[in-house]
């Protein structure tokens, strides 16, 4: 509980979380790029237009 | 030696020579330590091991309880506190429980030992938490007058264990509050609060802010005591039964702000602060205006203690009800009490940095809501004070005192929290502080540090400046950083070869400041390889501090994305480094899914090029994916399920890569495709169809596994159709549907189509 006291509203940028918002950075920008050459965009609109 | 033993049946005689000891009640000692035997082999090995000798474990501590003298009953009374996770069945028998619960409280109200209560209470925190759904017999009669009236003891520790209880009791109806919200008529929870909080209440607030006014005369930080712990239980009990305990909280605080006494002024602050979670914005609203500006005030408190919860109260209201201060009436005076309160004694300073990160995120949200779909934020509330915000940030992390509470930690996580959450019209000052940041990592390169504790201070700091650096060369415009990039890597690789370079904590942000660079420089970025390369070779092989070893995978994964076939030269060697790691059992676990994207990074960046290592990586991704297709056999082994997600998730993001990078960009699938076997399919195809049926997939890997169903179908056709067995296909479909996540629906619609296509043509 000794954590919960005064608990603090945005807790420290420990190297913990930094790690984690990098690695959601990294995650982030390969969904990008696999979307990039998924272009799934263009193939729904080739089935739609079929 | 039970812990080593018992769970392979090698000592199965241990328990019962330790129960038959308990049975000469003439010989205090030996019961005693037999007690606290058994209460430790209870409390170590593993529940399912002891199941057996559930029924005789209790008959034989439950008579020390009836039989002995005090030191007996309290060391049977631990005892059977570590026993409770294995006797379930008998707390589901009526009889038995009733028994239990009766030889328990009775021992609540022992006359002659403090020690017995305390354990007796302890005793029934657990049994709260364990079996909460069977207490509803013994609370209004027993549980309630019990705990209440233990909170009135003279003994710290038994009034700490009946707060302990009612935290307990809240934190379950918190959580079978949550499951209500989430179940639906479909799938209706298994268990209800039965809302015992709500019901005590009316004696259990006042009771609480009473025991908030015990703080001690001299506050010590790390001390635990009885106005800590009514504190955080009040704050349960609010979570818990919402609006409701405005009507005992409100008056409290109103009585008792300007009281003489600082106790009493201090906990009207704690019990402000302590209501900010539970009730409805709405209802909070008027309240929190009403009293901010007189809280605001008490900065001005004599007593430290006081001026540090009232710093913490204001980095409560900014993120919990940032409209009730970024108004015009309130984020002046705002801003120059927390300005001030950074000049003060070091804890308040470093709660003023919390309450400072809360501001900065809820300024930049209310500036987002208001412009959703801009791309930057042109201004926000603090445009104007930004600069006087991270100028003042900025000396703070200077203080010569900034070694205590924390406070040169606090002020630096400060500060990147104002780099990350800035307007375009502060952008001058973001650039001007980088280059401070900069310049102060120079000089720390010329400094040389003797002894232990100054050096661990010493790459704290170091590792504070790269973490400031690393959000610096993430948010600031890439135009500005591209100027400063060699600069940058002269000083980054000065410090790794620098007498704190070796330190896990300076490598690790240094890695992460390198890898934010090279997302920004792209193919640029080759210049610095030469030097880079083997430094981040040697982090590979850092197996002994993973986390060193994670982020120079990371590092592996954002150069091949971000420089792409400029990688390729140095791929033999990462790739070495990666196998090595993969097959390596002293690495953690946790690194390993991370490899396997890292794969999938390297194989859609080489394209062409990953040829040469595709049958070694099919392989190993091979294996991988079997142990990642095992169902999780455990499903509230929440550590074994993330484990499980990400190693699934590393398997799914390689295959998307080996396809897609085997594949190509170009309009037709390059013949490299081919390399891919039909046995190769099928195992992906495999893979997929059995982590479809494991319930514990998290939605993140629906969305992978659909992406690779779709790709396969896209390059294949045809041919997938005897693959595609309706069972799996239709859940994994449906997974992704449901998935409440527009991209993920939307990629279920393009992969659904492609089936279609594939089955049908």
């Amino acid at each position: 509980r000794k954590d919960d006291y005064k608990s603090r509203p945005a807790r420290a940028m420990d190297q913990r979380k930094r790690r984690k918002q990098v690695l959601e950075d990294q995650k982030k920008k390969r969904r990008e790029r696999v979307a990039l050459v998924r272009l799934v965009d263009e193939d729904l609109a080739e089935f739609e237009n079929e | 030696i039970a812990y080593a033993e018992i769970p392979y049946n090698m000592w199965p005689e241990m328990m019962g020579n330790l129960l038959s000891l308990l049975e000469d009640e003439s010989n205090e000692n030996q019961r005693v330590s037999s007690l606290e035997a058994i209460g430790y082999v209870c409390e170590c090995v593993p529940p399912q091991f002891l199941a057996e000798n559930a029924n005789d474990i209790l008959t034989g501590v439950v008579g020390c309880m009836q039989s002995g003298g005090n030191p007996v009953r309290k060391a049977a009374i631990k005892a059977l506190t570590n026993s409770l996770e294995f006797c379930k069945a008998n707390f589901d028998d009526g009889e038995e429980r009733n028994f239990i619960m009766g030889v328990i409280c009775e021992a609540t109200q022992t006359k002659d030992s403090d020690d017995v209560i305390h354990a007796a209470l302890a005793c029934l925190v657990r049994i709260m938490t364990l079996y909460y759904q069977h207490m509803e017999e013994y609370m209004s009669e027993a549980l309630f007058p019990i705990t209440m009236s233990a909170m009135r003891s003279e003994n710290t520790d038994v009034v700490l264990q009946a707060v302990e209880f009612w935290s307990n009791v809240c934190d379950e109806e918190i959580d079978l509050d949550l499951e209500l919200a989430e179940a639906t008529e479909l799938n209706p929870p298994e268990e209800t609060s039965k809302h015992y909080a709500r019901g005590a209440l009316e004696y259990l607030a006042p009771q609480l802010l009473e025991l908030l006014t015990q703080q001690e005369e001299y506050d010590d930080e790390d001390d635990w005591n009885v106005s800590k712990a009514a504190s955080v239980c009040l704050a349960l009990l609010s979570s818990c039964v919402c609006d409701p305990i405005l009507e005992y909280v409100v008056p409290f605080i109103q009585n008792n702000l300007e009281n003489e006494t600082w106790q009493f002024r201090d906990a009207a602050v704690l019990a402000f602060g302590s209501i900010m979670e539970g009730p409805s914005p709405d209802s909070l609203f008027p309240i929190v205006q009403e009293a901010i500006l007189p809280v605001m005030e008490m900065m001005k408190d004599p007593n430290a203690c006081v001026k540090d919860s009232v710093a913490w109260v204001l980095g409560r209201v900014c993120d919990k009800l940032p409209d009730a201060v970024l108004n015009d009436t309130c984020l002046d005076s705002l801003l120059i009490t927390l300005g001030e309160g950074l000049s003060m004694e070091p804890r308040v300073a470093t709660n003023v940095c919390w309450a400072f990160n809360a501001l900065a995120e809820a300024a930049y949200e209310a500036a987002k809501n208001e412009h959703p779909d801009a791309e930057m934020i042109q201004t926000y509330a603090l445009s104007s004070s930004y600069e006087a915000i991270v100028s003042k940030l900025l000396e703070t992390t200077d203080r010569p005192d900034a070694n205590e509470a924390n406070l040169r930690s606090a002020s630096y996580e400060a500060l990147m929290t104002y780099f990350q959450h800035y307007a375009e019209d502060c952008y001058a000052t973001t650039h001007q502080a980088g280059l401070v940041i900069l310049e102060r990592l120079q000089n720390s390169l010329g400094l040389t540090v003797e002894g232990r504790d100054s050096l661990m201070q010493f790459t704290e700091l170091q590792s504070l400046l790269c973490a400031n650096l690393q959000t610096l060369i993430r948010y600031l415009h890439a135009e500005d950083v591209k100027v400063l990039a060699d600069g940058i890597m002269e000083i980054l690789l000065s410090m790794f070869q620098s007498q704190t370079g070796e330190a896990s904590n300076v490598q690790e942000d240094a890695f992460l400041a390198v890898a934010a660079l090279v997302s920004v420089l792209e193919e640029d970025f080759v210049k610095y390889m030469e030097y880079i390369f083997p430094i981040t070779v040697t982090g590979l092989k850092n197996i002994e501090e993973y986390q060193v070893c994670s982020v120079a995978v990371g590092l592996v994964g954002d150069m091949c994305r971000s420089m792409k076939q400029a990688v390729v030269p140095f791929c033999d060697s990462f790739m070495t480094e990666l196998l090595s790691n993969l097959a390596n059992d002293d690495l953690d676990r946790s690194v390993k899914p991370e490899i396997l994207c890292c794969f999938g990074d390297m194989a859609i960046a080489l394209g062409e090029a990953f040829v040469p290592y595709l049958e070694v990586s099919l392989s190993v991704l091979n294996s991988a994916s079997q142990a990642a297709a095992e169902p999780v056999q455990d499903q509230n082994d929440f550590d074994l399920v993330d484990h499980m997600n990400s190693l699934r998730e590393g398997c799914l993001e390689a295959f998307t890569g080996v396809i897609q990078g085997l594949k190509g960009e170009g309009s037709q699938p390059h013949e490299n495709i081919q390399l891919l076997t039909a046995e190769h399919i099928e195992h992906i195809i495999g893979f997929i169809g059995a982590i479809v049926a494991d319930p514990t997939l998290d939605n993140n890997n629906v969305r992978q596994a659909i992406g690779v169903v779709g790709d396969l179908c896209k390059v294949f056709g045809a041919d997938m159709a005897g693959l595609l067995q309706d069972d799996w296909v239709n859940e994994l479909l449906r997974l992704g549907h449901e998935s409440g996540d527009l991209a993920t629906e939307k990629l279920t619609k393009w992969c659904q189509r492609l089936i279609e296509k594939a089955r049908h043509g």
